[in-house]
């Protein structure tokens, strides 16, 4: 079996896939592996030549799934909680068709709520012997300091801790690549001293001074699977996370460890032997744990393997659907939710899907929504009786217009004569420009995930029409999506066209 | 001998549960008073399973508005999905006068209903209300607490079922009641002015096994010691309870010589309750299984356990029985329960377990459990099992007998 796994290209130089990697290199004979830019989108050769694989491991991009699926790949998906946590239920349900490995068991929740076939693990690291569990002769605290913006950071430390802790040791490398100077009056602590190190040639110093500390604070507020804690249980040290998961699906408050949440939590009392007897219930925790995982294992492969015995949708994806869905992504959860459920997800599928829990179904039932019928009259954006703007990315303005609101928008229409006709027709959508705009926007706009033609937007105020050749043999239905694309990249400090809509109209040529 | 029993559960919807099993238990048990067993479920059971167990399917499924089913093999019909009471009446009597038409249902047949559920109830009394006495087949009600008090208006449905009752056996109809447990039985015993028998569950050759196991085994005390919360994991069942008693006694034994295995919340109620179950999760030697389990699965859970909590809500279950706590007793498996509950009278009259006043209380109790010597567990759990054993199995017949 031949076997493509990708991985998002930052865990090319963190190696925190590569215990997976390693496992599946163990019980699989040809593993190519990919790395992903989402930022590049450098292009994905597996998609971009002839078809060699047989299966699809998808690691943490969890967004490029149905992108596969819809190939018709078996595919395995490997969410991530700090990533995916927010998606909204659109994005799992689009993975009824891959198999989902999740580390979080809010995840698997998730995924499972949404009809996905989902395998739930928990993995730790080995532990350490019990000989070389640290001493509790005082607190001595660590923190990687990965987002101070966060305010996990030693001013925290100090505010909830005191001088109950004796030392802390700062490992100054936030995510962002900027440490910070702990100087800083941000920063700054007086109740304890601080050391520091920094990541150099290798990783030795902040692994020494975890062997030194019995307090760990872990440094994010989520996480995936959360390796620095992990590596902080196998080593016997009282491990304090905020409460999120994935943290506290390993920390069970005051039984193996403390939650906190930074912005409510107050200083609290935290004796020596109850941070021993917390350390040691969170190592021993690990002790079983990683016994569990190594049993495991072999149930995963097989998970793995039974994917390739799963009904496989017969759509056929064109190679514009996998940009199209990377920018849909881009949007937000709202864009991508509405850019899945138009796209991928039909009313009928969510509707019969018996896999779905209930009361998403019934969720879903109240958000879908039919296609306007496209006649000899045309349609309106707006809210007139044959209005089509009920759609995203557009904000009503009247009862016949309707403004751009986002970079991603979209409507569905329906006409009988798509099919029929033996002319060629065009969609004519009648636009105004209402602002002279320095930026080049250039429009790609798609009909049934195909991308069918792009124009540059005018610069200037104008009226103008788009037209959209519908090609012959259309379906009945089509499923209109323009994305707009600035030449600065810039996405977050840029602003909109202002763009209005007034009606789509139906032209023979 | 006479002639036929149907087994009637309408509410035999799920492939999981108690219903499913109920259903085997007592077909099963009814085999040496009968020619013939036609168990029925409702139509909304699947097929493999109705197929595997040898039960037909005949009724419809009345309770959408109590229970959350998937009607994976049916699309409902508008009547069944009605809240109108006079409706869902209405199509209970048509699918109890399609089983009387079909099985041509006579006086020397008898229709047991094994958990009495309220639609189904009143269908057959309107319908043999019809019919003179004399010409009627024998009715079997056991009522367990549950699905006889289910209306689709909302109020409770035993009231009503009783005063129909009543009005039967005045007029001579062939109806014999019992009860899950002795407090249930007294109470109905003393609304209809007449005898109300106890019969829990009869002892069934799959409940046999637990204890041959362990006379087996030679060891004074077990290395680990597996303490499960089986059955469907609900609020009413105390899910909310559990991390109190687990975290406590994990704070006691951190090496984890005390395991925890429990079924985790259903997928419609998990949703809302994701930051508690992460933290259950959480306890190291705390295993979630899934919510619905087969009845292989259940079997299994069963093997493994040394020890079953039942913290249940007692104002729910203040007279009700539990399905498990009569699985766990048949098995020899010795249960900690919360007082006030109908079945903890059962556990103390049958030595089974022991019966805690607060919640607070378990993890003392698991600790006890966890430190009596294996001989001398089996020992007791066998005289308990044994006690139980007769009694069920007697009053069963008892109450079969006309």
């Amino acid at each position: 079996m031949k076997t493509l796994f990708i991985d998002h290209k930052v865990h090319a130089k963190t190696r925190s896939s590569d215990f997976f990697l390693a496992l599946l290199r163990q019980n699989f004979k040809t593993i190519d592996v990919e790395y992903f830019d989402i930022e590049s989108q450098n292009k994905i050769k597996a998609l971009n030549g002839p078809r060699v694989y047989d299966l699809i491991i998808i690691w943490q991009l969890d967004f490029l799934a149905p992108v596969f699926i819809s190939l018709g790949y078996p595919t395995v998906v490997i969410p991530m909680y700090d990533g995916s946590a927010n998606l909204p239920f659109e994005h799992w349900m689009a993975m009824n068709n891959a198999s989902v490995i999740c580390f979080s068991r809010t995840l698997h929740e998730r995924v499972t709520a949404a009809g996905c076939r989902s395998y739930l693990v928990k993995y730790f690291l080995q532990p350490c012997k019990e000989s070389q569990l640290p001493k509790f002769d005082s607190l001595r605290g660590i923190l990687w300091m990965r987002r101070p913006q966060d305010g996990l950071n030693p001013k925290l430390i100090d505010r909830l801790l005191g001088s109950q802790i004796t030392t802390l040791h700062v490992h100054n490398a936030p995510d962002d690549g900027n440490p910070r100077l702990l100087k800083d009056p941000v920063y700054l602590v007086k109740s304890f001293p601080v050391t520091e190190s920094r990541w150099g040639v290798t990783s030795n110093d902040y692994f020494l001074a975890l062997k030194r500390a019995n307090v760990f604070f872990s440094p994010r507020m989520s996480e995936g699977i959360g390796m620095s804690m992990l590596e902080a249980f196998a080593n016997g040290l009282l491990v304090i996370a905020n409460d999120d998961a994935v943290h506290n699906e390993y920390v069970a408050n005051w039984v193996n460890g403390i939650l906190i949440r930074p912005d409510i939590t107050n200083v609290f009392e935290l004796n020596i032997q109850e941070a021993k007897d917390l350390a040691y219930n969170g190592w021993f925790g690990s002790v079983n744990g990683y016994q569990e995982w190594l049993d495991t294992r072999m149930h995963l492969i097989e998970f793995i393997k039974d994917t390739m015995l799963m009904p496989m949708t017969t759509c056929k994806a064109n190679p514009h659907f996998m940009s199209a869905i990377l920018d849909a992504y881009s949007l937000g959860a709202d864009a991508y939710g509405h850019f899945l459920r138009e796209h991928i997800l039909s009313r009928h599928s969510i509707e019969h899907n018996q896999k779905i829990a209930l009361p998403l179904r019934s969720l879903f039932h109240k958000l879908s929504c039919n296609s306007s019928v496209l006649d000899a009259e045309g349609l309106f954006f707006g809210t007139s009786p044959k209005s089509v703007a009920n759609k995203f990315g557009f904000d009503k303005f009247d009862s016949f217009t309707a403004y751009l609101s986002s970079q991603m928008a979209g409507f569905s229409v329906t006409h009988n004569e798509f099919i029929k006709t033996d002319s060629e027709i065009v969609l004519s959508i009648f636009c105004q420009l209402e602002n002279d705009d320095d930026n080049n926007w250039l429009m790609l706009i798609y009909i049934n995930q195909t991308l069918i033609t792009q124009k540059m937007l005018p610069k200037k105020k104008c009226d103008f029409t788009i037209e959209i050749p519908v090609l012959k043999g259309a379906s009945s239905r089509l499923d209109v999506l323009f994305s707009f694309i600035p030449s600065q990249l810039d996405f977050i400090n840029i602003e909109l066209p202002i763009l209005k809509f007034f009606s789509v109209h139906l032209l023979e040529i | 001998m006479r002639e036929r029993a149907f087994i009637c559960d309408p509410v035999c919807a799920l492939p999981y549960g108690h219903n499913v099993v109920g259903l085997k238990y007592f077909s099963e048990a009814s085999k040496p008073f009968y020619n013939t067993i036609i168990p029925i479920a409702s139509t909304c059971l699947p097929e493999d399973i109705a197929l595997k167990y040898g039960f037909e399917r005949g009724f419809e499924f009345y309770y959408y508005n109590h229970i959350n089913i998937d009607p994976i093999n049916k699309i409902p019909s508008a009547h069944s999905l009605s809240s109108d009471y006079d409706l869902m009446i209405e199509l209970a009597i048509q699918d109890m006068s399609t089983i009387y038409e079909k099985y041509v249902i006579s006086e020397n047949d008898a229709l047991f209903f094994p958990c009495v559920d309220y639609y189904g109830a009143m269908a057959i009394l309107e319908l043999l209300y019809r019919i003179s006495p004399p010409k009627t087949p024998f009715v079997y009600f056991r009522f367990i607490g549950v699905m006889e008090n289910a209306t689709s208006i909302g109020l409770s449905g035993l009231p009503k079922l009783l005063k129909d009752i009543k009005k039967m056996l005045a007029a001579g109809y062939k109806i014999k009641l019992c009860a899950e447990t002795p407090r249930y039985a007294d109470s109905l015993a003393s609304d209809l002015a007449t005898f109300v028998n106890v019969v829990p569950y009869p002892t069934h050759t799959d409940m046999i096994k637990k204890l041959t196991i362990i006379e087996g085994g030679g060891e004074e005390y077990k290395d680990i010691f597996t303490v499960v919360c089986p059955g469907s994991a609900r609020c009413d069942k105390g899910y909310l309870d559990l991390f109190d008693i687990f975290s406590t006694i994990r704070k006691i034994d951190p090496r984890q010589s005390i395991k925890f295995v429990v079924q985790g919340l259903p997928v419609a109620d998990s949703l809302q309750h994701t930051s508690y179950t992460n933290q259950l999760y959480a306890i190291p030697g705390v295993k979630i299984l899934h919510s619905t389990l087969s009845e292989e699965e259940m079997n299994e859970l069963y093997s493994l356990s040394d020890l079953v909590l039942l913290p249940y809500d007692t104002a729910i279950y203040a007279f009700r029985g539990s399905a498990v706590f009569m699985e766990c007793i048949s098995r020899g498996i010795p249960v900690i329960a919360l007082a006030g509950s109908a079945f903890c009278d059962q556990i103390i009259y049958y030595g089974a377990g022991s019966v805690v006043p607060e919640i607070g209380s378990f993890a003392n109790e698991i600790l006890q459990y966890r430190y009596v010597s294996k001989p001398t567990l089996i020992t007791k759990m066998y005289q308990a099992r044994h006690r139980y054993s007769i009694d069920a199995d007697y009053a069963f017949i008892q109450w079969m007998t006309p």
